[in-house]
């Protein structure tokens, strides 16, 4: 799926809404069975939860002020391209979301007990990958 | 070493034999999962050999581990047979195989 910026991007949304379905579950079968042991017990994961929601649910503004915004851009046509000077704001913020998606599913690694040096080095790959890949989209249009 | 028996637990019932195992020693229901994750994934190995003559590691790691997590929440059913902490070891491993698998370029040949 991540062979191109857009899939990454994807890729990302659907790890995030993953990681907030499957805590749903677990909390559901919780309440519904009368256990007393959930994922949601665990303090990190709470607020890995609370927040992969709420950037899930900024996701959807942002797609939608995005489509708006290109939706006003004019259309220019030069040096055999098209020119959609909205496009640069859209990457920037889509890019964005892996960044943070990333840095809350980085939780899951440090509750292994991996030291925060090596996070914080996945944390550096994702934004550099992001970064050429964005600017290769800008380049060569997809 | 002596241990306590199963009547002294008052335990009674055939559920209550994974419970008295984990209290023996607690690493009892970790090695279950961990032996059913690794039947899961040479289970997959095998399968996707045999029907594509190749395996997508990412694909089966992730399989395994939502199938290993599936198990330990139903563990959870009985009180006493698998603790906060295994779960949430299993659930921070399933979301770290799935996400490689999304983000990995072998999905888009899944």
């Amino acid at each position: 799926m991540a062979e191109s910026f857009r899939g990454l991007i994807i890729a990302f949304i659907i790890a995030a809404l993953f990681v907030v379905v499957m805590i749903g579950f677990s909390v559901n079968f919780q309440v519904d069975n009368n256990t007393n042991v959930s994922v949601i017990d665990n303090a990190l994961v709470n607020e890995t939860y609370v927040n992969l929601q709420g950037s899930l649910n900024d996701l959807q503004d942002d797609a939608n002020a995005q489509q708006n915004a290109t939706e006003r851009d004019p259309v220019l046509i030069g040096l055999d391209s098209l020119i959609l000077t909205s496009i640069w704001g859209t990457i920037k913020i889509f890019a964005s979301f892996p960044r943070i998606a990333g840095s809350y599913l980085l939780n899951f690694i440090y509750i292994l007990g991996v030291p925060v040096v090596v996070l914080g080095t996945i944390m550096a790959i994702i934004i550099i990958t992001l970064i050429f890949w964005g600017y290769k989209t800008i380049r060569t249009g997809q | 070493m002596t241990y306590p028996t199963f009547a002294e637990l008052n335990l009674s019932g055939a559920d209550d034999i994974f419970v008295y195992a984990n209290i023996i020693w607690p690493w009892f229901t970790p090695l279950v999962l961990f032996i059913f994750f690794g039947i899961a994934l040479t289970t997959s190995f095998i399968v996707q050999r045999r029907s594509f003559q190749q395996v997508n590691f990412s694909a089966s790691f992730a399989s395994s581990s939502f199938a290993t997590f599936i198990v330990a929440v139903a563990m959870t059913l009985k009180s006493g047979i698998i603790n906060k902490s295994t779960l949430v070891f299993i659930f921070s491993f399933m979301v770290i195989f799935v996400t490689w698998f999304l983000t990995s370029r072998d999905s888009s040949q899944a």
